[in-house]
């Protein structure tokens, strides 16, 4: 009978302790990410992965919705431009705490974007540069002077350049700040074990704290895309970043996952290395003496030879957004009528003859060295050759191709970029004459004129005229031939609800919560 | 014995600096420009050249050398470009993640050599001998990375016995922590086990053909005492030689074993340095595996030479 009753008493136990457990488990929210983060200081950290942190313990004063809208985070309304556009005064929402408890008003803030400015070895100097001085105005409006109008400078600040970050700790630990950062945000940095994984914790001093509904969130990093696939249907993880497009279409099918896919606002596509000789600006550009860099209709010809769909379903299963432009299809500013250029090899193969080149042409295309990025070369060298084009693909490793590409050693070279919310990030250091990544060494004095009446100009309709202007003549050139836009992929159980997946692919997971 | 003492330490020096060295250039010699890994690929040329007079990247070569060298001998690793963290804390919190999951796999891969090894030779050219040997051609044959997902699939996914992957420490969670490391432990014990059933097998055929062996049957003991009294303690010694030199192997094999089931031990953490180009790490983890070789090389030397003195080195000969 004693033998009974304390069998009975054990299995009571266990189901209560399961149960508690699960509960725990329930109140925590496990996060696979792709690769660690650098440091998580908003000033010096550099890496995309780092920005899925931020969102959840670094809030900003401005954010961006599932439309790419602006809207305020940490400001109490959008920023107003005066002065003709080279005064910016913000607003900051008020009884605003950062995570140790001291108040968010315009001093910290004015403090924070000093040092985002000023820092040694900060990753936000350049992002601020056009911002001359920080001024306090009254407790809760700062005032920014600009050197020139700049009206990119919202969606600036809608990252990590408008961070606010705790004076009090930033002055404790300088530039080890992000050892154990103190920032607003409904959670609260934890612990961090490299290479493995980072915990945050309910924090007790956010303004909304109904929208924390996890106690805590452990981000891991898991690098290999099977291993956190792996990982997802065992139920280690609870949301899956970055799932491989060869993989979207099996989790569907499962049932037992949603699956969230966004068109990015970054971009793939193929430089055709135009006039750079001896570098990329301020370097002069030179001659380059081939057909490929001297005659449009051998770049046009090549450009049609392509079928963007049939890339996307061969390479990425028709995951992403195939396009021509370097704006996301999401995005306020995309011109919706525009029409790409469709296949048409008859055509291509008439240019190439009308450039003395019917014999056919051949030249050399570096991609990284990766499985996936070398796939699309090959599908385009496979499409190219019927067009008459020989293209020889050459493999080499990110890093160095980066160099090779900035020296101009590339004729031409396949490349994404990651992707700013504002389109002058995605255009304007790539195709105005002195831009810092106008690796093409391309040159247009219109183009310039354009784009940078784009940045002075804060009304977004006429904006989005200025940036359709400037895309007819740069896709009319072909420095830059855009192929597509990545989409990004998420995956969770469905009883996850109230996700939004933003097109900048950061993960977002305040509002959200269990069913 | 003081003279050899000095020759041997001096020669540890020598090999020590050698491996910095390499190490220290070979780093810097993987493709590209390090400063742009470090600030990443969207870095304008001022972050850039601002990452370069940080790390002291624009110094000559002998110069950056000499520098970390000489905070390396006051004991300072310096800290990791991407975190900020000293490198020898990170060392601390690693290497003993690594040490439990190699400890693991030598006692998976002892408990499955031996007695396969065993069964193999005693029962020679049967369907056990075919069995064991088939299996541990398989072991050595077979890639841990592949070996890794497919263990995943089947016990964490499938079945859900284990969970995928991760790490707690056994002072936190001492099941939890077993569970992590059983399927990773188990994977690099793997080929271990092969090439010590073999290793056994072979040793243990040999010794059993011993005159010794035929006398303690013509003695009448049945065949498990002759084996397990007899046949056994001589049959290990190739064995426990060849296992002290497959434990180099087994730190190596972590490397890949670490990533497959994100066990955050060291080498995951030169793996990432690598990757990034965090040299600070990668030259920490390289000094201070290498001097543990050096160390422990030096001190099975001095203890030869204690036990042996006919081995003993003088004037850059053998005595003997």
């Amino acid at each position: 009978m004693r033998i009974r009753l304390g069998c009975v008493v054990a299995i009571v136990l266990s189901v209560l302790v399961a149960v508690a457990t699960a509960e725990a488990q329930k109140k925590t929210l496990v996060i696979g990410l792709n690769q660690d983060p650098d440091i998580l200081d908003p000033t010096l950290a550099r890496t995309y992965v780092g920005r899925i942190i931020f969102e959840h313990m670094c809030e900003k004063l401005y954010e961006i919705d599932e439309n790419l809208r602006i809207f305020p985070q940490l400001a109490a309304e959008l920023p107003a431009f005066s002065d003709g556009g080279k005064t910016v005064t913000i607003k900051l929402r008020t009884g605003v705490k950062f995570n140790d408890g001291t108040p968010l008003n315009a001093e910290a803030m004015k403090y924070s974007l000093d040092r985002h400015r000023e820092m040694k070895g900060s990753s936000r100097r350049s992002e601020l540069d056009h911002v001359d001085a920080v001024e306090v105005v009254d407790p809760a409006t700062v005032r920014l002077k600009l050197k020139a109008p700049f009206s990119p400078i919202t969606a600036i600040l809608a990252d990590r350049a408008g961070m606010p970050v705790s004076p009090t700790q930033a002055r404790k630990l300088d530039d080890k700040f992000g050892t154990a950062p103190v920032c607003v945000g409904p959670w609260a940095f934890a612990e961090r074990v490299a290479q493995d994984r980072i915990v945050l914790e309910k924090s007790t001093h956010y303004f909304d704290p109904g929208q924390a509904k996890f106690d805590r969130l452990v981000f891991r990093i898991i690098t290999d895309d099977n291993v956190r696939l792996a990982n997802l249907r065992s139920g280690d993880i609870d949301f899956m970043h970055l799932v491989n497009p060869t993989h979207a279409a099996s989790l569907r099918k499962e049932g037992r996952f949603d699956v969230a896919s966004v068109p990015g606002i970054g971009y793939s596509a193929f430089n055709i290395n135009l006039r750079n000789k001896n570098g990329k600006p301020p370097a002069a550009p030179g001659d380059l003496g081939t057909p490929l860099a001297n005659d449009p209709r051998v770049r046009e010809a090549l450009e049609l030879s392509i079928d963007r769909e049939a890339l996307n379903q061969v390479v990425w299963e028709g995951q992403y957004t195939p396009d021509c432009t370097p704006i996301s299809p999401v995005s306020p500013f995309y011109d919706k009528s525009r029409k790409c250029p469709t296949r048409d090899i008859a055509r291509a193969k008439k240019l190439l003859a009308d450039a003395g080149l019917a014999s056919g042409y051949t030249f050399e295309l570096t991609v990284q060295n990766q499985p996936p990025e070398r796939r699309v070369g090959e599908v385009i060298q496979q499409m190219a050759k019927e067009a008459g084009f020989n293209v020889s693909i050459q493999p080499m490793e990110f890093a160095a191709a980066l160099d090779a590409d900035d020296a101009g050693k590339l004729p031409a070279f396949l490349v994404g970029w990651s992707g700013r919310v504002d389109p002058d990030a995605n255009i304007h250091q790539f195709h105005t004459c002195k831009g810092s990544l106008n690796t093409t060494q391309s040159c247009d004095e219109t183009v310039d004129s354009l784009l940078n009446k784009a940045r002075e100009v804060s009304d977004q309709k006429e904006r989005a005229d200025l940036y359709k202007q400037a895309i007819d003549r740069i896709t009319a050139r072909r420095n830059v031939v855009y192929l597509y836009h990545l989409n990004y992929i998420a995956a969770y159980p469905k009883n996850l609800k109230g996700y939004k997946a933003v097109p900048d692919g950061l993960i977002r997971i305040k509002g959200a919560s269990w069913n | 014995m003081a003279d050899f003492l000095i020759q041997r330490s001096f020669i540890s020096l020598v090999t020590l600096f050698l491996i910095t060295v390499i190490v220290f250039a070979g780093v810097r010699m993987i493709p590209g420009d390090p400063a742009r890994v470090m600030a990443g690929t969207e870095a304008d040329a001022a972050g850039l050249e601002e990452v370069r007079q940080k790390y002291g990247l624009r110094d000559p070569l002998p110069v950056q050398y000499v520098k970390w060298a000489g905070r390396a001998l006051r004991g300072d690793l310096g800290e990791s470009i991407r975190t900020k963290e000293p490198v020898l804390r990170l060392i601390g919190q690693k290497l003993p993640i690594t040490l439990q999951l190699a400890a693991y796999s030598l006692v998976i891969a002892l408990l499955i050599a031996i007695p396969a090894g065993v069964l193999a030779a005693v029962r020679r050219n049967t369907a056990w001998d075919y069995l064991a040997s088939g299996v541990s051609l398989c072991g050595v044959s077979i890639p841990n990375f592949w070996l890794g997902i497919m263990l995943i699939l089947l016990l964490s996914v499938r079945l859900q016995w284990l969970p995928a992957s991760g790490f707690v420490s056994p002072f936190e969670d001492l099941w939890g922590n077993t569970q992590r490391l059983l399927m990773p432990a188990v994977v690099l014990g793997a080929a271990l086990a092969a090439v010590l059933m073999r290793q056994t097998r072979n040793s243990m055929i040999e010794v059993l053909s011993a005159d010794y062996i035929r006398t303690a049957y013509a003695k009448g003991l049945r065949t498990g005492l002759v084996v397990f009294r007899h046949a056994i303690r001589n049959g290990l010694i190739p064995v426990i030689t060849i296992f002290g030199l497959q434990l180099g192997a087994l730190i190596g094999g972590a490397v890949v074993t670490e990533q497959i089931f994100v066990v955050p031990g060291f080498g995951r953490l030169i793996l990432e340095g690598v990757f990034t180009r965090d040299y600070p790490i990668v030259q920490g983890v390289v000094l201070v595996t290498a001097s543990a070789y050096v160390l422990v090389s030096l001190l099975v030397d001095v203890s030869y030479s204690l036990l042996n003195p006919r081995i003993r080195i003088q004037g850059g000969g053998d005595e003997s």
